[in-house]
This record gives C-alpha cells, sequence and structure tokens, in this order.
C-alpha cells in the first residue's frame, strides 16, 4: 500500500478523463491537460499522448482521437482508501456529516476492514480541554439541522449561549442564515459563519460557537439573495501588517515559522545578525490569541509595528513589573539588575532596526 | 533544462524543499540548494508547477528569494496534496494501468498469461507475461485487483469495491468526506477520494490548520503500521541545526500532536540508546519497518509512567516531576474568561480560587521548561509564580526585565 503512488497522480487523472470522452479532438486534450493539470503538465504529456509511441490509447480517425478502451475507465477504492473511510465512520466529528442510516450502511460494507489508524494512537496533548460534545445526542441533532439549513439555504431560529466576560452567561435568540462551518483542531471546535437576520430585514455577518447554541429550528424561508463570502469571511483581515523581529535565540526562528505557518506571511533573515524580519497579516478577530502567542517567545522577538499593536504588548508587559515590583518576598527585581550586563537579547533588534527589506512582488 | 521532469520518484527531496519555501521562506538559491544549483532550480520549477498561485518572490541583499505564501484559513484545499500527485511511472505503467483495468471489466478474470494475450489482442500491444504479472502483484496489493486459485492458475479480477457501491448517494456523504479530506490524519487520502467523486469544498473553512502535516504522512504512515503491529522501525532523523543524518532504531509507542505549534512527534524508545525520546516527523526519513518488537510490551509500563506528567513533548527515563505554581490576577465580575482560559489549558494540572480576584494553577510536570512559554501568555497578570525548578523561575523574571527594556524606548 503507497500512499505516494502514480495511481492517484494527476496524470492518471488526466488520461482517465480524457478516455472517458471516447472520441476527442487534439484541442480538446490540450484543454483538459491545461486545466486539469499541473503548470507544465500539457508540455509533457500531450506528446506522449498523441506520438503513438509512448502511450498508445488513441487511434486517430478522422481528424479526431477514438479510444482504444473497450468501456469507460474507472479504478476501485484501493484499500488504503476503504482503511481511510473505515477510520472516518469511526470518528466522533466526521459522523456530524452522516445521517445514522448512512454511517450504518457504511459500516456493514467496511466491517472486514480494519481502520487505518485508530484515535489512541495519537496525542493532541495541548489541544484544548473545552472542546464541542460530539457525541452529545442534543448537539448532534443541532448540529446536522444546521448543516442541512447550510446546504438548503434555509433560514434557522437560533438560542444561543453569549460570552462569558461575567459568571453568568446570557441567552440569545435570533434568526440566522449558516453559510459555513470553521473547524480548528486546537480548540477542538465547531463555529458557524452566519448572516443574522433582523427583522426590520437587515442583515450583519455573525460567526456562533457551535457549542453555545442550545437549540435550533429550520423555518421555512429561503435565503435567496447573493452573499459575498469573500467579504463575510476574509474581508476581516488587517490591511497593515505585523512587522515581527525575531532572534536565533532558543531556536526562535524555526519555533516562530512553524507556529506562525498558518498565517500569511513574508520573512526575510539578516545572515549578520541573526534576526528574521516577519511580515504577517492576521484576522481582526484573532489579535488578542495573536498577541498572547507573542508574548508567550519572551524576548527572543520584538513587534515592531504596528503602532497600535506595539502599546498593547508595552501595556501588558508594564503591568507585568508592576506585580513584580509588588512582590517584596521575590528576590526580584535585585537580581534582574545583577544579571542586566549579561543579557544581549534586545541588542541585535535595534542594530537592524534601520535596514531596508527588499521590494515584495 | 531539456530534460526537465515534472513528476519526481523521491519524494523525500521535495518535501525538503516545499518547507523551505513555506515554513521558512528566507532562502535563496545559494542558501538552499542542498546537493547542486540545478537540484534547486529543478525543484523550484517543479514547486511553481504545482503551486505556481501561491509562489511568490522579492529581491534582498542576498538576491532573489522565493517563497511560498498561503493562508491556510483562507484555502478550500490543502494545496500540499497537489505534491502527491506527482509521482513519476514508466510508459508501460501507464499502459498496462488502462489496458488491465479495461480488460478485467471485459473479461471479469483473467490469470497473467491470459491477460498478456488479451492484451494483445484487444489493443495490438506486445507485453512481456512477467511484467504483466508483476503488475497484477502489484495491484492486488493495492487493493484495485483480487486474485483467486482455480486449480494449479490465479485469476485475476478487478475488486468490486467500486465508488459507485460505496456511494450511491453522493450527497450524503459527500461533506463528511470533504471534511475527513483536510482534518484528519492522513486526509491526503481523503483528497484522493474527492478527486475520484469530484468532491468540491463548499461548506468550510479551516483555523489553526498546519497544512504542512500531510507532507510528512508517509513517515507517518510507517510510524502507525509500526505501532499497530508492535514492531520496531530503522529510520533516518535529520539534525535541523547541522543537517546531520543520523540512523536510529526505536520501537515508536505514540505519535505526539501539538494542535498550537504545528509540530508532530513520534515517541519512542530507541533501543541503543536504551531510553525513550521523541522525535520530530518532519526531521525523519526513510522509515523502514524492522520485526516485531518483543520486548514491546514489557516497556509498556514504563512509557505510560515517562508520558503521564510531561507538558509537551519533553520526556525523562527517570520521572521526578517538578511542582509549579502561577498565581493569576482575573477580576471575578468582568474577566471569568481568563478563568476559563486556565481550566481549558491547564493540561493536567489544577486551578483553584484562592482569594477574590486571585486564581492559583498548581502542577507536577517533567520538564517545567517546556511549560514557560505558556505562562508567559499570561504577561500582565501574573502575581507570582514558585516552583522546585528554581533557574525556569529565574529565567522567566529575566525574560520580563528583558522585555521590559526591549520595548522601553518604543
Amino acid at each position: 500500500m503507497e500512499l505516494f503512488s502514480e495511481i492517484y497522480g494527476i496524470y492518471y487523472d488526466i488520461v482517465t478523463k480524457i478516455l472517458q470522452k471516447q472520441c476527442i479532438t487534439a484541442y480538446e486534450i490540450n484543454e483538459m491537460a491545461q486545466k486539469y493539470g499541473f503548470e507544465e503538465s500539457a508540455l509533457q504529456m500531450i506528446p506522449k499522448l498523441l506520438d503513438g509511441k509512448s502511450w498508445r490509447f488513441l487511434e486517430k480517425k478522422q481528424g479526431k482521437y477514438v479510444s482504444k478502451l473497450q468501456k469507460s475507465p474507472s479504478m476501485p477504492l484501493t484499500t488504503l482508501e476503504k482503511q481511510f473511510l473505515k477510520a472516518v465512520i469511526e470518528e466522533k466529528r466526521c459522523r456530524l456529516f452522516l445521517e445514522e442510516e448512512e454511517q450504518k450502511r457504511l459500516k456493514q460494507l467496511l466491517k472486514d476492514v480494519p481502520p487505518l489508524f485508530r484515535e489512541d494512537m495519537f496525542d493532541m496533548f495541548d489541544q484544548y480541554q473545552d472542546g464541542d460534545d460530539f457525541e452529545n445526542k442534543n448537539y448532534q441533532q443541532i448540529f446536522r439541522s444546521i448543516h442541512r439549513a447550510m446546504r438548503s439555504r434555509h433560514i434557522v431560529i437560533i438560542k444561543y449561549l453569549g460570552g462569558h466576560r461575567s459568571e453568568k452567561r446570557m441567552l440569545h435568540k435570533g434568526m440566522f442564515l449558516p453559510l459555513k462551518w470553521e473547524y480548528s483542531q486546537k480548540d477542538d471546535k465547531f463555529r458557524i459563519y452566519c448572516i443574522k437576520v433582523e427583522q426590520s430585514g437587515k442583515a450583519n455577518p455573525m460567526v456562533l460557537n457551535m457549542g453555545r447554541i442550545v437549540w435550533a429550528k429550520q423555518t421555512e424561508k429561503i435565503w435567496n439573495k447573493p452573499v459575498d463570502m469573500e467579504k463575510i469571511v476574509y474581508g476581516r483581515k488587517v490591511k497593515t501588517p505585523i512587522v515581527i523581529k525575531i532572534t536565533s535565540e532558543r531556536n526562535a526562528i524555526e519555533r516562530f515559522l512553524i507556529e506562525f505557518s498558518t498565517y500569511e506571511k513574508e520573512s526575510e533573515y539578516d545572515e549578520q545578525t541573526g534576526v528574521c524580519t516577519v511580515r504577517m497579516w492576521y484576522v481582526k478577530n484573532d489579535e488578542t490569541e495573536v498577541l498572547i502567542k507573542l508574548l508567550g517567545f519572551g524576548p527572543v522577538l520584538k513587534v515592531m509595528s504596528p503602532p497600535f499593536f506595539v502599546k498593547q504588548i508595552k501595556q501588558r508587559i508594564d503591568k507585568q513589573m508592576q506585580w513584580i515590583a509588588k512582590q517584596k518576598t521575590s528576590l526580584y527585581p535585585y537580581q534582574i539588575r545583577e544579571e542586566k550586563n549579561s543579557m544581549q537579547c534586545y541588542d541585535v533588534f535595534t542594530e537592524g532596526e534601520n535596514k531596508s527589506h527588499g521590494e515584495m512582488e | 533544462m531539456a530534460d526537465f521532469q515534472e513528476l519526481i520518484k523521491n519524494f523525500n527531496h521535495l518535501r525538503v524543499y516545499i518547507r523551505a519555501f513555506y515554513i521558512y521562506g528566507y532562502g535563496t538559491r545559494n542558501t538552499i540548494s542542498q546537493k547542486s544549483k540545478r537540484t534547486y532550480d529543478n525543484e523550484k520549477r517543479r514547486i511553481a508547477s504545482y503551486l505556481g498561485q501561491y509562489m511568490k518572490h522579492y529581491y534582498g541583499k542576498k538576491g532573489k528569494t522565493v517563497f511560498l505564501s498561503i493562508d491556510s484559513a483562507a484555502i478550500p484545499q490543502n494545496p500540499f496534496y497537489k505534491a502527491y500527485q506527482s509521482k513519476s511511472f514508466t510508459d508501460n505503467d501507464m499502459m498496462l494501468h488502462f489496458f488491465i483495468l479495461d480488460r478485467l471489466e471485459c473479461k471479469k478474470m483473467l490469470t497473467a498469461g491470459q491477460m498478456t494475450d488479451e492484451i494483445s489482442f484487444a489493443y495490438g500491444e506486445m507485453f512481456d507475461v512477467q511484467t504483466v504479472r508483476g503488475k497484477l502483484r502489484e495491484y492486488e496489493k493495492e487493493g484495485i485487483l483480487q486474485s483467486r486459485k482455480i486449480g494449479k492458475a490465479l485469476y485475476y479480477e478487478k475488486s468490486k469495491d467500486t465508488l459507485e457501491k460505496f456511494f450511491p448517494k453522493k450527497e450524503a456523504v459527500e461533506d463528511c468526506i470533504v471534511f475527513a479530506s483536510e482534518s484528519m490524519p492522513f486526509s491526503v487520502i481523503g483528497s484522493y477520494i474527492c478527486n475520484g467523486m469530484h468532491l468540491k469544498n463548499n461548506y468550510f473553512l479551516w483555523k489553526h490548520h498546519f497544512i504542512a502535516h500531510t507532507l510528512d504522512d508517509m513517515e507517518l504512515l510507517q510510524m502507525v503500521k509500526a505501532i499497530e503491529q508492535d514492531r520496531g522501525v530503522e529510520l533516518v532523523n535529520v539534525s535541523r541545526k547541522t543537517n546531520k543524518k543520523t540512523t536510529l532504531k526505536g520501537i515508536p509507542f505514540l505519535i505526539l500532536v501539538s494542535t498550537q505549534t504545528g509540530r508532530r512527534y513520534v515517541f519512542l524508545y530507541a533501543d541503543k540508546q536504551k531510553r525513550f525520546m521523541t522525535l520530530r516527523l518532519d526531521c525523519i526519513q526513510n522509515v523502514t519497518l524492522l520485526e516485531k518488537a518483543q520486548h514491546k510490551q514489557g516497556l509498556q509500563q514504563k512509557a505510560a509512567e515517562v508520558l503521564q506528567t510531561k507538558w509537551g513533548t519533553s520526556v525523562k527515563w527517570q520521572n521526578i516531576p517538578e511542582h509549579f505554581e502561577m498565581t493569576i490576577f482575573a477580576e471575578d465580575k468582568t474577566e471569568q474568561f481568563i478563568v476559563e482560559r486556565l481550566k481549558r489549558e491547564k493540561r493536567f494540572g489544577t486551578v483553584k480560587k484562592i482569594a477574590k480576584n486571585t486564581y492559583c494553577f498548581s502542577i507536577d510536570t517533567a520538564d517545567t521548561n517546556e511549560m514557560m512559554n505558556w505562562v508567559k501568555t499570561f504577561t500582565g497578570r501574573i502575581i507570582d509564580i514558585t516552583g522546585k525548578n528554581q533557574k525556569m523561575i529565574n529565567r522567566f523574571y529575566k525574560d520580563m526585565y528583558c522585555m521590559a527594556q526591549l520595548y522601553e524606548d518604543g
């Protein structure tokens, strides 16, 4: 069982599509290779398909190419695919998208197939502990009714619990058009990108936590106005990137670049100073998350801009220094002063500050 | 570049280059090229061919820097799956694939000899019977064909497990498969099924989505097989810092996944070193399965003991937990979200209210150092920290002082 195999490859896939046509022109072959292939696939595939020497599937008849195959090509599921499917139907999050009947049917079909992996082979050691209760019957029922409404574009009445600023959560009710699910493995939660439909007819984009929805009922109303998904989902990304300088101490550059690899970013490394400069774009809603993650790195990085972001960092550090100053029993700040001379970590940031960056294209 | 090939035989080079362009994104032709400049040019051209829409470049002091700019929250499908569709093959591989499946669709059951004749009659193509037999065996291993012995002859037939049989109503399963094709381990296999069924992602967005994980799935597959079958593995571990390759033998027990930092590890017992260790999957190459590890059972209890007190991936054979406490300020009336955060992120620690607006997190962990990044995310609220590992506590205060200096003048 090979994961990296030509049978799943793009060339086999394109040839399948071409041979499914039975009779096809050279122009259409070229078009299909362009559409479904990699950038240079057409260049590499077409001579092999049409030269009559390499991939001898096609015969030229009256200016067109006819497949030599007698049946339309298709490939059965591989063992790897079936084992993956078995793992899928045993997985609680994936099962949310399958009705009970469908789960039973697939279970029966895969009864002799071992799953590709078991959940207990993986330890997601830093996954948050307040993830959604995927196996709760009420959660499943609400989830599926919202998913059905999402597919059919029906408006749903939803009752949900508000945020947790105070000790008590408030119950809210409203009409929503669910648009997309967002899943986070770190939070182990589903969120719903939706439009809140007001009585006045006004529609506001919103994100709801699935786990906080306590009740949902689909209405008869279908939303048939266009929805600008791009604006709702990605419109909230900051226009000005956050600029961060990272030193190579404590393997910070690598740790940072992997940890923030999910964000759109550009990086530049200065070999002389050993400092990496990163420009990173984030969604406005995630600002606090980004801020605390950056604080977690400590003094091995410095946020250079935008000023409002730097200000927030400074405020938190100032507050922290106040807490430290209050600690009468602590060794600090006495010992800190002692160690001041041995601290070089911030020097490198100032050295590189006025250097210009290359032009981004 | 006359003989440039878009497809590849070995995934490892591509894996290294994609990571260099995507994760690091600052390397130039001079700094990245592992073997030669020509290799760099070829790999770059391939990646441009697969992932051209995400490829950007800029001119810096060291020359042209090429990188992949991808916001994983804004993509319908992991673009790195494309790399898995780039396996090279011979002309015979390609022709036998379609001819064999076509013949078995028409004739239902054939021996290797009959198949060779059938291909010759039906398409006028001559193949060596050994070549055909090899391909039939290979496809049986992949599960596309099944074999049956009748008398002395071995017959091959096409597997009946078609997409149509499994998914007669596409709409009943499509969202499940699309979701699995991004969220599950080995999700690239889900993407193969999506390709076969022509499924598109219409309803999903991803957050904290570490797409580069997929590049290590071949190594992961070997590890999972070894765990399942209680077998040992031999692997090559490549040091990120020195690029030094070390061959190592061990028994894998568990895959550790960090959902926050984007790293995955294998937790294994290293035979020669006689200790448990965690190795990053992205630094591992060429994993081969060894014989059944007879002594795995005897190590299970020790493994559980070692894993019990780890905060992240740092494990110690002599498991002497270090006590640690952090006192946090959170306004009772308005900042319950901080208390909630502590509770959901505490792992096996405990959180207690100890006074008005004051909460205490405490834990006994194998390595305090591993936890300190998380501790610093509470900067601004930490009333006090105490613990057995004084070195780490000193470092915390030093870090805070250093940060205060760092931002002192803007």
